[in-house]
């Protein structure tokens, strides 16, 4: 905890310092005429960065958590398959790839990051609800249906709470994913903390480059300690990330 | 990826229902929206040349394209009945690949005829109704499989083979997207080796690190612990980030020492988006081979030490060939990663099937992002399904 209180002091610290620091960046790319990162703040793209990223979680979770909770009815059981095979397709089509072919549809901007952000995100979240709502036992579900208790109060007092840990992690796996994939959509024109990398590129600049992919880097991993404050040491050490898409 | 529980889920499910699987409800819907798609978003849109916006046509009613249109609906009525029956659900992915070659064929020939006559500058692009029928008839079939092994592989290898005949055949020579791609054709081609160059190099890093670490990893837990660290660390970082923090330092080293730059090693270029993409592949690649190497239960190499079996054998003739399976898993994930990661290697100068969907990007065109995009989905589909066929291989041989 301290750590993690630490290191994001230090990251904002550090947001504030970058501008006053062209000494430093001067040094370091002595070829580069305007070697400091000034056309927006770093704050706002920390703030877009984060609205983007927790927004498009947010969808996410409802998204996988009612598709989730659909196909562990009874009624809902031929779901399923689809499930598994828009998971499998996902895997074969990376973000960036998504974020291409959204950006015809839907212009530059936050919307077409937002729409692939959503679809990735939910993936994990319905994975693993789906998993945690099937783990619950049968003798379970028996004694509640035996108490008289019906399908909604069941789901909402026995299923759900029992299976809120399995949950969680996958929405953990989501929210880190949404912030890492956030940084790719500055390629379509999202403000991100990706947007000076892509725009130093652009330009041949390597010092913004440096800049963004450093604070890119140090968000994700200050976001990946946060979750993982949550998780009991076993998971901890194994953590049971899916397999990441990027 | 875990496979192996929805698979024995499905197994016993199965049984269970043996006449109608319950796979068939999800096909069934799926086909039928399929086959609705283009009739309620458009078959084709014609625009008077590449800048203007197209406008959808209708579907010129000829001999050919009415009889093409017949079977696309047929083979989706196929699709919906050979689905109702779990031993027929190879033949329902069949019929699902002939759905998709005839509606393409239906478009193809579309817009042949409604360009004749026209200008050699208007365009003539499939409208979303293919796209998306494309996108129902794929997850129809992934539907089929995923009571077997998850990945549709009669669905893609007769779908490629279907487009490469129709593409022979010149059927889809009036399509704006072929145009854009006759146009481009030694650009793409480059872009596709480079890309198949920068995933397999990648790959073939990472395996050279992860192969001798994960045998001493074996024996030792504080190198493993390591390593696991290493690479667990790694995931977290976002690729885009990744390869520009490695920019800087691979730029000062070539500057340091000039000869370098004759290997292709510098700040730009395919040298940190090969290095860039292999880290991320370690993660997949050394938990795969960890796993793999311990296969072989515990009792087994005992009894093997016993008998007077030196190391070297034992990982020869028990922990390979048991743990082979397991390890072709990992290298599965890490191929179908590796390709993906190098989409973006197009971004800092690496090439790639990238720099397609990136010039795309910058003007709009919507052909030449899908001629990007296209080819690299194929090909982590191609890369998914050729490893999963060795690892049942691998894993049938045990």
């Amino acid at each position: 905890m301290i750590l993690l209180l630490g290191n994001l002091l230090l990251f904002l610290v550090a947001l504030a310092a970058a501008p006053r620091l062209g000494w430093l960046w001067q040094a370091l790319f002595p070829g580069i005429s305007r070697p400091v990162w000034d056309s927006q703040s770093w704050f706002a793209l920390l703030a877009e960065h984060l609205m983007l990223a927790l927004g498009a979680t947010l969808i996410a979770a409802l998204i996988g958590l009612s598709a989730a909770i659909l196909a562990t009815r009874p009624a809902g059981r031929a779901l399923r398959p689809l499930l598994d095979s828009m998971f499998s397709l996902a895997q074969a089509v990376p973000p960036i790839a998504a974020i291409a072919l959204a950006l015809p549809l839907m212009g530059f901007g936050a919307a077409p990051t937002l729409l692939a952000l959503v679809l990735y995100a939910a993936l994990p979240v319905m994975r693993s609800a789906v998993a945690g709502l099937d783990a619950v036992p049968a003798a379970v579900l028996d004694a509640a249906r035996g108490t008289g208790m019906g399908p909604g109060r069941i789901l909402a007092q026995i299923e759900l709470p029992l299976a809120l840990p399995v949950i969680q992690a996958g929405l953990r796996v989501a929210l880190v994913l949404a912030i890492a994939t956030t940084a790719v959509g500055a390629v379509a024109g999202a403000r991100c903390l990706g947007t000076p990398i892509v725009t130093g590129l652009a330009n041949g600049n390597l010092s913004w480059v440096l800049q963004g992919a450093v604070f890119t880097a140090w968000l994700a991993v200050i976001a990946d300690q946060a979750l993982r404050l949550g998780l009991d040491p076993e998971r901890r050490r194994s953590n049971g990330r899916l397999a990441p898409a990027r | 990826m875990e496979p192996q529980p929805v698979a024995v889920l499905h197994a016993t499910e199965r049984r269970e229902a043996s006449a109608a699987p319950r796979e068939a409800t999800a096909v069934a819907v799926l086909t039928a929206l399929a086959a609705l798609a283009p009739f309620l978003l458009g078959f084709l849109s014609v625009a008077p040349n590449r800048l203007l916006s197209p406008r959808l046509v209708p579907l010129p009613v000829t001999t050919a394209t009415t009889l093409c249109l017949g079977l696309f609906l047929v083979a989706c009525l196929a699709v919906m009945l050979l689905a109702r029956r779990a031993p027929l659900l190879n033949w329902a992915e069949a019929a699902a690949a002939l759905a998709l070659c005839s509606l393409v064929a239906v478009i193809g020939l579309a817009a042949r005829e409604a360009l004749q006559g026209a200008s050699p500058v208007a365009r003539a692009a499939p409208a979303a109704g293919l796209w998306v029928a494309m996108l129902l008839l794929a997850l129809a079939a992934g539907c089929c499989a995923a009571g077997r092994s998850g990945t549709p592989r009669n669905f893609m290898a007769l779908s490629v083979l279907g487009l490469a005949v129709l593409w022979a055949a010149g059927a889809l020579a009036d399509l704006s997207l072929a145009r854009e791609a006759m146009a481009r054709g030694g650009e793409i081609r480059l872009a596709f080796w480079q890309h198949l160059a920068l995933a397999g190099g990648a790959l073939f890093l990472a395996l050279a690190v992860a192969l001798p670490l994960s045998l001493l990893a074996l024996r030792r837990s504080r190198v493993e612990a390591l390593l696991m660290a290493v690479a667990n660390g790694f995931q977290v970082i976002p690729s885009i980030a990744l390869f520009g923090l490695l920019m800087g330092p691979l730029a000062a080293l070539a500057a340091w020492a000039p000869a370098l730059r004759g290997w292709g090693i510098g700040g730009i270029g395919p040298a940190p988006a090969v290095l860039g993409i292999s880290t991320y592949l370690l993660l997949p690649l050394a938990s795969a081979f960890l796993a793999g190497l311990r296969v072989a239960s515990p009792a087994v190499i005992d009894a093997a030490r016993g008998q007077g079996l030196t190391e070297g054998a034992i990982l020869r003739q028990l922990r390979l060939p048991l743990g082979l399976g397991v390890m072709a898993g990992g290298v599965r994930v890490a191929a179908v990663q590796a390709i993906g990661l190098a989409t973006l290697a197009a971004l800092i100068g690496g090439g790639g099937l990238g720099a397609l969907v990136f010039q795309g990007i910058g003007q709009l065109a919507t052909d030449l992002i899908l001629l990007g995009v296209l080819p690299v989905v194929a090909l982590s589909l191609l890369a998914d399904g050729g490893c999963a066929a060795l690892q049942a291989a691998l894993e049938r041989r045990r």
